[in-house]
This record gives C-alpha cells, sequence and structure tokens, in this order.
C-alpha cells in the first residue's frame, strides 16, 4: 500500500512528550509480523487515536518471554511507516535482527536470555547545556533533582541567579551571550562535575521507576561516585558544610586564576597503547594516559612541552587529537600531592557492603565486597587512570550484555561500542545529544523490551493518562530491580555526598592551584598502627639540592642490603637515602647484563651491559618503605612505572631511592608508600637526577595476607614443553645467579607451568654475604623467566625480545624463602598486541599455596631485524643485518661474496641499547673507542652500525670459505685509508679476513665484503613512489659510485654504457675500460657492487 | 577524479560493513548526515576513516578533514561532504 494514498491528520504530542514506544509481542517471529500487519491497520483505521493511548494498550498486554519488536514514532505516519518496513524487515528470513536508529527494534537472540543487565554512570564531560531539560515536564523525579539546586541557593540567601539551575538550563529567551557564558561556566570544576551527577541521578530515577532489573554497576571518573552511591557502597551523613553556590564561586575563582604545574590533557582518536608508543618515541613517557576509554580514545596527560612532542606525531601518523580546555591532570599521579583533603573527606565517609556489585573504574575488575578496600580504591581513583576499557572488558567476561548508560549525553555506550565491537552485546544510552529526552528514553526502553528485559512498562504512562501512577509487575524477574523505595533512600544520601564532594573539590583545587598540601601534621611514627589516613606534611626533597638528614631525627637502622647514606629521614613520613651503584661491589649486576651473554670465544666472559634489574629497583622501594614503618612487612608492590634504564658505568654511579607515606589506615594496619628511584646521572644521561627511573607504590602491613586460591590454568592446545632449560638460559640476558629455573613441562595457549628452585644469596654483594631483603628480587626477577621460556615456544620468532616497562601488582604471601626452596610456576598469557604483551605469573608449593602472584606485568616488543636468528642455534650464526643476494657483485664461489644491509630500528638507536649492542659486538679496544669518542648521537649510530654491518658481510663470506661460526666481537675493526679493515681478534686465526666496503645513507648501510682484491659498494636510497625511470637513474648513479668506491677514482670518471633492466648489471667505463657492476634494488633502497672486475669487449671478465 | 555516484556507493556499502549489526535507510544521497540520520558517533567517525583507508588502499587525511569540519563549526558531516572530500584527494 503506498503511502500517499493515506491522509494523515496532524496530531499534537502529548505535553512534553515528543515520541511514543511500541511493544509488539507474539509466540514466534510469523506471530510478531502479524502483530505488525494489525497495528498497522489500526493506525490506518483510526489514524485520530492519539499514540499515547494506543501505546499503553498494546504495553498492558506484555508478558515475559515471546518474540518482540518495538517501534519508537512521532506520528501515526511515522509509526505506519516504520511497522511497514519492520513487517519487510522481519519476512526477509536472513535478517537475524533490526537495529534501526530511527526506532525500530527486534532480535532473533535476545541478549536479556543471555546475560544481566549494568549501569553505567558517566562523570565529568558528559554535561551539556540544557542536558534533561525537556525531561523535567515529563518526569516529576527529574524536575524535583535539578530543583535542588534553586533551594540550594534559596538556602544561602542568594538570589535566583546565582543558582546552578541557571548554568545547567538556559531559559529559551535567554541571549545568545547568556548562552554563551553558561557553557563556559559548564566546563568548570565544579558544575561539571556536579551538574553531571545531578543528571545520572536525574537518570537513575527513572531507570528505578522503570524497575530496570540491574547486575552491576560501574562509573567512569567521577561518575565513579555515581555507582557507589546507587549501589548502596556509600551512604552519606546528614550535616551540610558549605552552601552550594559559595563552594562553586570559589572553585570557580580559583579555576579563573593561573597557577599550578604547566599540564596539558590530549583527547586522541587513538589507542593506549598507541600514545604510549608515541609518548615513550618522543616524550620520554613523560606524557601518560589518564583515561583509556575505547580503542579510538584515549585522553593523555603530561608537560606541555612533551604533549606538544607527542602532538606533532600524531599529526604526521594522521591520528586525530585535541587539547582539553583543562589543566588539572586528574588520574594521574601528578595529583597525588593534592588528595589531602580528598582523603580526609572519605575517611569520613562510611563505607557498606553494596546491594549490587560494583565495578571499580581504576582496576576495571568488581570492587572487593569489604569496605575499607573500597574506600581506598574510591579515593585512589583520583591519582590513577581511568580504565575503562578494561573495566567493560571484565564486565563483559562476567556475563554483561546490556549496558544502560545512566546519564547525559551518551558518551559511555559510544565506547562501549568500540571496546566490544564484533561481539554480542548492546549499549544503551538513556540520553543522547541529538534526540529529545523523551524520545531517547523511548529509544532505551524500546531496547530493552526488544531484547526480553521487561519493565515497568506503566511506568511511561503515569500522569499521561488522567489516573493516578500505575505500577505493573513484571511478572518474573532472575534479578533484583531497583525498587522506587530504593531509589528514594539513595537520593538523600546523594544530595548529601555531593555536598561533601564539592567541599572536598574545593579544598583540594585550593591546594592544587595554590601549591600548598595539607596542613596536617602527618604520620605518627614509633607505632605500626596508629597513622591516621593523611599524607605528611613534608615534601621529599628535590634530589638536585644539597640534603641532609634534618637534627634530631633519628636514623633507622640501616642493615638492609641495599640502604646506603640516609640524606634525609623523618620517621614514619619520609626517607631518601643514596648508594653508589659499583660492579665491584654488586655482583649481582654481572648476571644481569643487557645485550646477553656468550658473545666471544676469544673472552668467555664478555658480555653485555650491566644494568639495575628492575626487582632491585622494587627492592630498594620496598626497603625505603620499611624503615619509614618498621615492623611491617612488603605485601605488595603496585602500579610499577619503569622509564629509563640504570646502567653501570665503569665509574660507579650513585642511586638514589625517595620514599614517602601516601596512606595509612589504622584500622588494618595498611599502609602505601610512594617510591621512585633514580641515578644522579650517568654516562648516558648526566641529569638523571631530574628524571625518576623507576617509581612504584610499597604496600606494607602487619603480616602477610592469606593466600588466595591459584588463579584457573586450562591450556588450550597442551603440550610438552619443547625448549630445554638450556636454550631458555641462552636466550636470557641473565648468569648463572638468576638461572632457577628448574624444569620446563607443560604450555599452550593460555600459558606455561614449570618449576624453579631458589638459590642462596652469598654472592650477590662482594662484602655482605648475608644481605637483608624485603623482597626477594632475584627470586622474583627469575620466576618471569617462565614467561621468556612461553615465548621461545611459539612458532614465530618476530618481536619475541621483551624487556618490561611496567607491573600492575606484584603481591607477596610469605616471606622470602629459604635458598633450596622449590616452587611450581605458571605464567598467564593476559594480553597481547603489536607492541606490547602483558603476562601474569604465579609461584607457589606442592600443595598448590602461594607465594607470589604477579599481574600484568607489561613488556616491551622489540623487533630487531635480524636477518638470520635461530633461538635454538649458537649465537654466532646470528646476523643483525639481512643478506641481499641479488646485490652481491660474482656468483663465482670463489671470492665468496657477500652484501648484508640494514636499515636500524628506532629500538636499537636508543642509547643504553645501542650502548649493550656495542658490548657484545666489539672488541674492548673498539668499546673503548665507542664509549670515550666525541661524538653527537648520530654520528655514534653510524660509528656502530657501520661496523656492525661490515662485520656481519666480513664473517659471512669468511663462514662461506671457512666454515663455522664468528662472533662479531671476536672482529677488531679499524679504519685504514678511510674504509674499514676487520682483523682476526683471536690470534690463533691466521688467515686474513677478506676486503669489506661499506656505504652508509641517512643511517642506512650496507657492505659487501668479499675474497678479490678489490671491492667496491654505493647505496642510493629512492622515494617511496618512484617511478621506473627514476629507478633507473639510481642504479646509473650508484653503478659509477661503486666502481670509484672499489678503485678510489672520482665518480666523474665512470661512466655508464650499458644496464640490463632484468639482472641489474651495469658495465661501467672507467679510465677507458668497460667494468662489470651488479645493482639491485632492495626496498627503497639501490645497492650496487662490483669486485673491480674488467670486461673483455666480448663482455666476459677479464682474468 | 571520479563521479559522485561510485564514491557514494562505495562509501553507503564502507559504512554498512563495518557497522553490520545496524540498519540504516536502504537509500542515502549526498545530504544523508553520518551522525544525525545513520546515528553514528564521534567515536565511530574515527572508525570509518580507518575502514576508508583500509578501502582506499592509502593514508587519507581524515584527521585533518575532520578538523577542518571541527573548525567551522560544522555539528555534522554529509555523505555529500565525504564524497567531496575523496573527490577533491590528490593522486
Amino acid at each position: 500500500m503506498p503511502v500517499a494514498d493515506i491522509s494523515w491528520p496532524v496530531l499534537s504530542p502529548a505535553q512534553g512528550w515528543d515520541s511514543d514506544v511500541f511493544l509488539l509481542q507474539a509466540e514466534n517471529r510469523a506471530a510478531l509480523r502479524t502483530q505488525v500487519h494489525a497495528l498497522a491497520q489500526q493506525v490506518e483505521g483510526q489514524p485520530t487515536v492519539p499514540l499515547v493511548e494506543r501505546a499503553h494498550a498494546w504495553a498492558t498486554s506484555i508478558t515475559p518471554g515471546g518474540s518482540r519488536l518495538a517501534v519508537v514514532a512521532t506520528t501515526p505516519e511515522d509509526l505506519w511507516k516504520k511497522l511497514h518496513r519492520a513487517a519487510e524487515r522481519l519476512h526477509d528470513r536472513q535478517i537475524r535482527q533490526i537495529r534501526d536508529a530511527n526506532g525500530i527494534y527486534y532480535y532473533d537472540q535476545p541478549l536479556g536470555n543471555q546475560g544481566t543487565v549494568a549501569l553505567l554512570f558517566p562523570g565529568e564531560g558528559a554535561q551539556y547545556l540544557n542536558m534533561l531539560a525537556d525531561l523535567c515536564p515529563v518526569f516529576p523525579e527529574v524536575e524535583e533533582t535539578f530543583a535542588w539546586c534553586d533551594q540550594l541557593a534559596a538556602d544561602a540567601g542568594w538570589p535566583a541567579e546565582a543558582s546552578l539551575r541557571r548554568v545547567l538550563h538556559v531559559p529559551p529567551q535567554a541571549s545568545a551571550d547568556a548562552v554563551a557564558a553558561a557553557e563556559a561556566q559548564l566546563r568548570g570544576l565544579g558544575p561539571s562535575i556536579f551538574g553531571v551527577l545531578l543528571a545520572d541521578l536525574a537518570i537513575f530515577r527513572i531507570l528505578a521507576g522503570l524497575q530496570v532489573p540491574v547486575a552491576a554497576m560501574a562509573g567512569h571518573s567521577a561518575g565513579e561516585l555515581g555507582a557507589l552511591l546507587a549501589s548502596g557502597a556509600m551512604h552519606a551523613g546528614n550535616e551540610h558544610g558549605f552552601s552550594l553556590p559559595e563552594i562553586l564561586d570559589i572553585m570557580q575563582r580559583q579555576e579563573n586564576e593561573a597557577g599550578g604545574p604547566d599540564v596539558t590533557l590530549l583527547a586522541v582518536g587513538a589507542s593506549k597503547a598507541t600514545i604510549e608508543d608515541v609518548a615513550r618515541e618522543v616524550a620520554r613517557g613523560e606524557v601518560i594516559v589518564a583515561m583509556d576509554n575505547c580503542p579510538h580514545q584515549c585522553v593523555a596527560v603530561g608537560p606541555t612541552p612533551w604533549v606538544a612532542a607527542v602532538e606533532a606525531v600524531l599529526t604526521e601518523r594522521g591520528i586525530v587529537w585535541e587539547r582539553l580546555p583543562f589543566r588539572r591532570p586528574y588520574h594521574t599521579p601528578l595529583f597525588e600531592p593534592y588528595m589531602g583533603a580528598f582523603r580526609t573527606l572519605f575517611a569520613k565517609i562510611p563505607f557498606y557492603v553494596p546491594h549490587t556489585p560494583v565495578y571499580c573504574c581504576s582496576t576495571g575488575t568488581k570492587f572487593p565486597p569489604d569496605p575499607e578496600a573500597i574506600r581506598q580504591l574510591a579515593v585512589n581513583h583520583w591519582v590513577m587512570p581511568v580504565e575503562f576499557t578494561r573495566l567493560i572488558e571484565t564486565m563483559y567476561a562476567d556475563g554483561v550484555r546490556l549496558f544502560v548508560e545512566c546519564g547525559p549525553r551518551g558518551n559511555l555506550s559510544a565506547f562501549v561500542e568500540d571496546i566490544l565491537r564484533g561481539r554480542s552485546f548492546a549499549a544503551i544510552p538513556a540520553n543522547v545529544l541529538r534526540k529529545s529526552g523523551p524520545t531517547q528514553i523511548n529509544h532505551m526502553v524500546a531496547q530493552l523490551f526488544a531484547h526480553g528485559v521487561d519493565l515497568n512498562w506503566a511506568y511511561l504512562y503515569q500522569n499521561r493518562l488522567g489516573g493516578p501512577r500505575r505500577t505493573s509487575h513484571p511478572a518474573s524477574r532472575s534479578r533484583s530491580s531497583i525498587a522506587p523505595t530504593l531509589a528514594q533512600t539513595i537520593v538523600d544520601g546523594y544530595f548529601d555526598l555531593m555536598e561533601q564532594f564539592l567541599d572536598t573539590q574545593r579544598d583540594v583545587m585550593t591546594a592544587f592551584l595554590g601549591g600548598a598540601a595539607n596542613g596536617s601534621s602527618g604520620c605518627a611514627h614509633g607505632s605500626s598502627t596508629a597513622y591516621p589516613l593523611q599524607p605528611p606534611a613534608a615534601q621529599v626533597p628535590e634530589p638536585s639540592a644539597a640534603v641532609a638528614a634534618p637534627a634530631g631525627a633519628q636514623s633507622p637502622s640501616a642493615n638492609y642490603c641495599l640502604i646506603g647514606d640516609i640524606v634525609a629521614y623523618t620517621p614514619g613520613q619520609q626517607i631518601v637515602f643514596r648508594r653508589r651503584m659499583d660492579e665491584q661491589e654488586d655482583r649481582y649486576v654481572d648476571d644481569h647484563t643487557l645485550g646477553g651473554r656468550g658473545v666471544s670465544r676469544v673472552d668467555p666472559t664478555q658480555n653485555g651491559l650491566p644494568v639495575l634489574p628492575m626487582t632491585f629497583s622494587l627492592e630498594a622501594m620496598s626497603e625505603a618503605a620499611s624503615l619509614l614503618l618498621p615492623g611491617k612487612v612488603v605485601i605488595a608492590i603496585r602500579q610499577v612505572r619503569l622509564y629509563r634504564w640504570l646502567p653501570f658505568d665503569a665509574e660507579p654511579t650513585t642511586l638514589e631511592v625517595q620514599a614517602q607515606l601516601a596512606a595509612c589506615d589504622p584500622q588494618t594496619g595498611i599502609a602505601e608508600v610512594k617510591a621512585n628511584v633514580r641515578d644522579l646521572g650517568n654516562s648516558f644521561l648526566p641529569d638523571g637526577a631530574h628524571k625518576p627511573a623507576s617509581e612504584a607504590v610499597i604496600v606494607l602491613a602487619d603480616r602477610y595476607p592469606e593466600p588466595p586460591p591459584l588463579k584457573p590454568f586450562r591450556l588450550t592446545d597442551e603440550v610438552r614443553c619443547r625448549s630445554t632449560v638450556e636454550d631458555l638460559r641462552r636466550n636470557m640476558f641473565h648468569g648463572p645467579l638468576f638461572q632457577m629455573i628448574t624444569s620446563l613441562d607443560r604450555t599452550g595457549r593460555e600459558g606455561i607451568e614449570g618449576t624453579l628452585e631458589v638459590k642462596p644469596r652469598h654472592t650477590w654483594f662482594r662484602s655482605n654475604p648475608d644481605p637483608r631483603i624485603a623482597i626477594d628480587p632475584v627470586l622474583t626477577d627469575a620466576a618471569m623467566h617462565i614467561l621468556g621460556a612461553w615465548h621461545l615456544e611459539q612458532p614465530d620468532w618476530t618481536g619475541r625480545i621483551l624487556l618490561p616497562i611496567g607491573l600492575q601488582l606484584l603481591e607477596f604471601f610469605g616471606p622470602p624463602p629459604p635458598p633450596g626452596t622449590r616452587f611450581i610456576v605458571r605464567g598467564h598469557n593476559e594480553h597481547e598486541d603489536a607492541r606490547q604483551v602483558r603476562h601474569g605469573v604465579e609461584v607457589f608449593d606442592s600443595t598448590g599455596r602461594l607465594w607470589m602472584r604477579l599481574t600484568s606485568a607489561t613488556y616491551w616488543r622489540f623487533y630487531l631485524p635480524f636477518g638470520d636468528v635461530n633461538f635454538f642455534g649458537p649465537k654466532d650464526q646470528y646476523f643483525l643485518s639481512t643478506r641481499v643476494v641479488e646485490a652481491e657483485p660474482s656468483r663465482d664461489d670463489a671470492t665468496c661474496a657477500r652484501c648484508y644491509y640494514l636499515d636500524p630500528p628506532l629500538d636499537l638507536q636508543q642509547p643504553v641499547l645501542r650502548a649493550s649492542g656495542v658490548r657484545v659486538t666489539m672488541t674492548p679496544r673498539e668499546i673503548a673507542d665507542f664509549t670515550t669518542g666525541q661524538r653527537t648521537d648520530a654520528e655514534q649510530s653510524e660509528w656502530f652500525f657501520r661496523r656492525l654491518v661490515a662485520k656481519d658481510a666480513v664473517r659471512a663470506a669468511w663462514n662461506a670459505r671457512h666454515g663455522g661460526g664468528i662472533f662479531p666481537a671476536d672482529m677488531e675493526s679499524e679504519v685504514v685509508g678511510g674504509r674499514i679493515v676487520c682483523r682476526p681478534r683471536d690470534p690463533a686465526i691466521q688467515d686474513a679476513f677478506p676486503p669489506v666496503a661499506v656505504a652508509v645513507v641517512k643511517g642506512q648501510v650496507a657492505a659487501v665484503a668479499a675474497f678479490a682484491d678489490r671491492v667496491g659498494i654505493a647505496l642510493v636510497l629512492l622515494d617511496k613512489n618512484s617511478t621506473a625511470s627514476a629507478e633507473r637513474q639510481a642504479r646509473e648513479i650508484a653503478a659509477c659510485a661503486a666502481l670509484a668506491d672499489a678503485y678510489g677514482g672520482p665518480v666523474e670518471d665512470c661512466q655508464v654504457q650499458t644496464l640490463d633492466a632484468t639482472t641489474g648489471v651495469a658495465v661501467v667505463t672507467y679510465q677507458g675500460h668497460p667494468y662489470r657492476v651488479q645493482t639491485a634494488r632492495h626496498k627503497d633502497a639501490i645497492i650496487a657492487t662490483t669486485l673491480g672486475e674488467r670486461l673483455t669487449c666480448t663482455g666476459a671478465n677479464q682474468s | 577524479m571520479h563521479g559522485s555516484e561510485p564514491i557514494l556507493t562505495m562509501l553507503a556499502e564502507v559504512v554498512r560493513n563495518t557497522f553490520p549489526d545496524r540498519d540504516f535507510p536502504e537509500h542515502v544521497d549526498i545530504s544523508t548526515r553520518l551522525l544525525a540520520d545513520l546515528g553514528l558517533t564521534s567515536i565511530e567517525l574515527v572508525v570509518l576513516g580507518e575502514k576508508l583507508e583500509a578501502r582506499c588502499g592509502r593514508r587519507l587525511p581524515w584527521a585533518a578533514f575532520l578538523k577542518s569540519l571541527r573548525d567551522r563549526g560544522a555539528s555534522d558531516i554529509s555523505l555529500g561532504e565525504l564524497v567531496n572530500f575523496l573527490q577533491t584527494l590528490p593522486p
């Protein structure tokens, strides 16, 4: 039936409602289609019946289950059209669902039968002008919620214009200037957080009226408070402190005053991994991700100059970014110094076991049931990143399939869409920018209905049909719904809590903008239990400044193995100690050499670059924390971040450890100490004093906790490990001290299992055979080796060189075990992408009792462009550069000509990693030359890679003629007459190495070596989209240059006679004679090589 | 330079393939708006940009395109603007 055949009346919608939702239900899909036709006929036959009456009539017959279709319509004509389209779609059996944003919803497999419903509460950033204003005339609860602002202003004796309501909801007749002013105000701290929490509450009251069956809740940033309140985890007292207008006035004034650190917030249309990648690349990790919203949106924070560097790379990569108009580094450690007021407030708020499970946005997991633990996580949310992606993944894994956004705008629903794309779920916003408030409520109801979720449909029609408020009770509920009475009790607490929250915000902003921390006197000391939950007043001194232990301060008994000179110490509050990093004393570092071991036959003791193990940094921080709080034990280390290596120089450097009490709970005795480690400069980073190398939060308690059960460990495709312990040891850069793994047993997709035995500790230090430790750093490091074994088991070896960059949580359930203790160790796979892998580790005894658990250890994947590598073969067969056979100048086996090429990866150009490469591929004389040479960074890279590729070409040619293998470190290079010459380091090798020629252009290196009188090479780089003629021209240039290199003559004297495009062979004349030059294209480079072979007039080589 | 119809058809196909669980209007034209009419979100515009790059087999100045729209205060993007963007790309 054509639409044009019907004459549709124009109806005025009910007051405030601009649409209605039609709920259709039948036994099956065919019957449902019949229902659709029936409704369409009703509309067609009686087009003047108000939509609301017809919608209500259909809603009253809903029963649980069945096949369901929902339509949101604005007019009878709109309804008729949508029904028509729905009938067509239902008729097509290929269509399994209808999700039409215009308002048609149907699902063959409704999600309400597959999982649960969760509420998501948005935080600041979700606000917009007039949010929910159009719901006020529709739902009295919403009007009542916002009207509270007016009441507050009146109670304070302020004029009505001072009410926050005037900022949130601008009258229709407001001028453009007034609108602009309100928008500006709404971006302020108070209105944004407070406004969104109000709107969240208003929506929550609607959902309570609808009796949505909620199985879980969570919030984003400040929205977490909404979730905690709605879940019953937080209640509030009855005493109001400051009036709202006064608080907002103070806060806004503070915002308007410039001040605080120069940080910038950046919204980026890319994943967390991408941002971290870029930040590490160009910002030394100074820019960190504060909010991981979804795979296509993060918020990064950092010092403005570093953020600018990140922006430049993002622009170059075509990634969308935008600076945010905020300068508050929430959700980063930068906010820690200003947390005093928050912690004070939260200490006063009672917490309870929630009646509905609530998830934490800092950890991405459920809040623990312990109210004190909830308190800690809730307050620390402000200094921890928002892990929304992880949160949603966890909720999905726990069975949530329907995510209802309980607040304004719909941002979180878009995040969820992005996170779970491709999986079975629905993200349903209760409010969006582009639809009216009532209409989006109808869309939300429609989607929940179509997914089989039963609601109190009558709630939609209260006050609309003339009768009293009606409540329909869904016939069956598998989960508890939000009862209106419960919602009302939450409302009371909500208002109270928000007042207190704003009070706190004011204190926080005062501290943050004014730079003054809380004036508390800080922690008591000398007691293991009486620590107030406040940060200490004293700040850790600047490391570069001359610091000394305060007069009268009592130094602790410093017999921990890493504690050196204590330079600042306030018992129970903060400590700074320094210690020499001396390779002679710190013998453990001989067994922790970056770059590897066993790299020379001439000197089997030659190893890579000694660097401080991450676990020794953790030990140092743990010892500092233990000194601050004597009598307590380290039960966990969390938020470990590694920013740079701490190499051991030839001359001892100085390690500095700073630790400061962050919190201590007098009831549980659990304390947290923030600590960091740095050196005061080394040969790679002279100004290292200003750059922490690592930081972590050390958690201490009066005793070790009872260990939890082991994590599930079901291995898909389980097999016995094919790698041996020897394979593992050969591929780790750790020496015997760290080699505790005793067997590799079984492995599968999810992880690996083996055993280890704790080794004695008496050889760690030269002068301390019985070191006192807080954790066992060697055992902790060794346990992680099981992860290396898992990577050895993988068929692909690309990106399997891993170095740790961070660690979420390390837990200890007992003291360091004595040497000889045997453990089972399991490695768990948590996450893997192109740049990072994340693992967990469990160490437990034969009864299954955990000693240590590591969660989310993040490793950076290095893609070294090994031309030849075999993790199970001898290391003298490793070639970092790649052989380019097509560019080799002769097929004559006698010359054994070999050509190698390398475009050095950025990873290997990083100074410490480059130095480690030098340590394992160069001789002592070369290492000294590299270390003492006065060169720029680029010149250092060229020095190294030029020699490395030359050595690869020479040893490959040598191997071809003599067999066997030679380590690069067993060849010594020197420059003679401008050319590199390689000689054996081993005096037993009598035969000379072949001559080599090397070309370097823009960092890229090519080398050719052959047993011939002359070798010459040239390298020309092409544009990526170069034409065939440009390539030919480049080959001709390269051919001339290679011949000139071989003869040491001017390139102008060389001229190409012929160039065979198929073979790449060029005939080049020099001083009147023709010579053979081989050219080849490798990636975007033209390589030309020659042995200076003079050709006869027939083209044959002249012997 | 290509005619707008094939590009429009290609765009519609990419949008449908990128968001296969949605029902989009059967007929779209150059006035169809991505946000208001197709119901996409701003994050999904970023996703769409990635898919278009994959379809075109090259990097597109998508970020600059979105920024230009934002700079001129546009609250939505029409398929016509997208067609024009793709038509005027350098070879």
